[in-house]
């Protein structure tokens, strides 16, 4: 094969000359595009005369359980039952018919510890069903929310003074456990649960009534609640 | 003598392209070259478009856990108070 010119050989350098430089002028070009956009974190002082600095905070979408284990503990029921318990001690493990239950005064504590108001939902796995997780006759499991200025659950990072989910759907009724859950404060297009920290945290509780004729030794049932908080984008 | 010359200067410069790298090469390098800016650049811009498009975490998730056992029931004591009192009947039957 016949060698290759000089002159291809400067054609080609040219050619990557180009190339290089095109490339250097365009990723200027589009970090000078990026920096306008997005006005990326800097606190360089943008005019001389004023020393004025521009910030940009990035969302952030955050929920945390303050109070991740409600224990009903482990008993029985006498005759005729049904033994009624709730999670926020109102009807405790101690009251009629209930023999060893514990007596559980604090229910899932969640806050919006992030930076965006936030809508929450729950899902359940495990025995989520009245009659998966205690059995009998016309057994009840419930969940429903409280706003934690009315609950004054301690645990949050600061205290709410003022009542939680109060601009939308809050589920304060008590309703059915089931795996599929619902909407507790807020919605799919209602987020009521506030970033504020003064109203950014409610309470879920669980109420349950184990007939005396609640089946035993099958062990201790568990439910596990997921809650989703979801915020715009 | 200036044929000898000559066919001297001729062999040193058949040498010097012996020891050269070959124009072929260096095409090749060139070629190499080209293709990585090229390469670079791609990946240089597909990366900018990846940042122009920022993706906000618009969900969180938290867990919390109820638990609960029946054991067999045991029947409840009965508690029955007891109190006693006394009293004496006596009787006595005579003959007549």
């Amino acid at each position: 094969m016949k060698d290759v010119s000089n002159k291809t050989i400067v054609a080609l350098l040219a050619v990557a000359l180009v190339v290089t430089v095109l490339g250097t002028v365009v990723s200027v070009n589009k970090l000078g595009e990026l920096s306008g956009k997005f006005n990326l974190l800097s606190g360089a002082a943008t005019t001389s005369a004023s020393g004025l600095s521009n910030l940009t905070i990035s969302q952030s979408t955050s929920i945390t359980n303050q109070f991740s284990a409600i224990e009903f503990g482990s008993g029985y029921v006498t005759v005729p039952g049904p033994c009624v318990i709730d999670s926020n001690g109102v009807v405790n493990g101690s009251g009629n018919y209930c023999v060893g239950f514990n007596n559980p005064s604090s229910g899932f504590l969640l806050e919006n510890t992030g930076n965006v108001n936030l809508s929450v939902n729950y899902t359940c796995s495990g025995s989520c069903t009245a009659a998966s997780f205690i059995g009998g006759t016309s057994p009840v499991f419930q969940i429903w929310a409280t706003d934690n200025l009315a609950a004054g659950q301690a645990g949050e990072n600061v205290a709410d003074t003022v009542a939680s989910c109060a601009n939308g759907p809050f589920s304060t009724t008590p309703a059915a456990v089931s795996a599929a859950g619902t909407w507790l404060c807020g919605n799919s297009s209602d987020y009521s649960l506030d970033s504020t920290d003064a109203q950014d945290a409610f309470v879920v509780d669980l109420n349950v009534s184990i007939p005396a004729d609640a089946p035993t030794g099958s062990g201790v049932q568990t439910a596990t609640f997921t809650f989703n908080a979801l915020a715009t984008g | 003598m200036k044929k000898k010359k000559k066919i001297s200067n001729r062999n040193k410069t058949i040498s010097n392209q012996k020891k050269d790298i070959s124009n072929k090469t260096v095409l090749t390098m060139l070629v190499v070259v080209i293709l990585v800016s090229v390469a670079s650049l791609w990946v240089y811009l597909d990366a900018l478009s990846d940042v122009s498009t920022p993706t906000v975490k618009t969900s969180s998730q938290a867990q919390g856990v109820a638990s609960i056992q029946i054991k067999d029931s045991q029947p409840a004591k009965l508690i029955v108070d007891t109190d006693a009192a006394n009293g004496v009947a006596s009787i006595k039957i005579q003959k007549p």
